[in-house]
């Protein structure tokens, strides 16, 4: 006798349940701003070959002294730029693989 | 005790004016509490008018809608506050990994630095040292090879 008192419950007390009210606030998004440079900034640089081995010259001091110079800072130069780029990706992508 | 039963004939005499009074008294009391619950409910139906329209939500319930008046409202708002929590979390948690990935990006420049400036003081020295060793101006192989290292050049 409690069969069809217990099917109209079950049937009607879902209607009583809570049932969210739909709204409109939008989702919250927060966006990370990437200010990479370009991709050809953060390109290597591509060392060129140096002087070929086996080469003698007579070079006065004052001539070594500025090879000297210019070679030191071309190193200097190119070092920081390697640090820069590796600055904005994501390894150390200049330095050249282990032999 | 002769004033008092005084007092009291008096009142007996005039019984049916003094329940009136009173009676009177009770409806303008019962106005006055009336009338100021009536203009208390206005302005917070007001009120309520101006947060749901602030909320994007009017406070009546939408024709033909079986929600009660405010039950849209108090759901746009309720949503609203978890907005902007949720808003104010996402932003700190980003902020916080940005912050992070900023530490590793200076710990890993630092080594790459340290490293470039062990490498280019030993190519300085060894110049120094195969400058010295020449004799006259005429530069030998070494003196090369060693301006070669100094510049990070391969020959």
């Amino acid at each position: 006798m409690w069969i069809l008192p217990g099917l109209l419950l079950s049937t009607a007390l879902p209607g009583c349940s809570h049932k969210p009210i739909e709204t409109t606030p939008p989702p919250p998004v927060a966006i990370e701003v990437r200010d990479t440079p370009p991709a050809d900034l953060l390109r290597c640089p591509e060392r060129p070959a140096g002087i070929p081995a086996g080469l003698s010259a007579s070079i006065p001091a004052p001539a070594r002294q500025a090879l000297i110079d210019l070679a030191a800072a071309y190193r200097s130069t190119v070092d920081q730029l390697e640090r820069l780029i590796g600055w904005h990706r994501s390894a150390d992508p200049c330095r050249p693989p282990a032999p | 005790m002769r004033f008092v039963k005084h007092i009291l004939q008096l009142l007996g005499l005039h019984r049916s004016w003094l329940t009136l009074l009173a009676l009177g008294a009770a409806a303008a009391f019962f106005w006055w509490e009336f009338a100021t619950m009536r203009a208390e409910r206005d302005r917070y139906r007001q009120w309520a008018d101006v947060v749901c329209a602030s909320a994007g939500s009017p406070f009546a319930p939408a024709p033909k809608s079986k929600l009660k008046p405010g039950d849209q409202c108090k759901a746009e708002v309720a949503a609203l506050a978890r907005f902007r929590t949720d808003q104010a979390r996402l932003t700190v948690e980003l902020l916080a990994r940005v912050s992070r990935e900023r530490d590793g990006k200076i710990d890993r420049d630092l080594a790459i630095a340290a490293r470039s400036a062990r490498a280019a003081a030993q190519a300085a020295q060894d110049m120094e040292k195969a400058n010295a060793a020449l004799q006259g101006d005429h530069v030998d192989p070494a003196w090369f090879a060693a301006l070669n290292r100094l510049a990070g050049l391969q020959p």
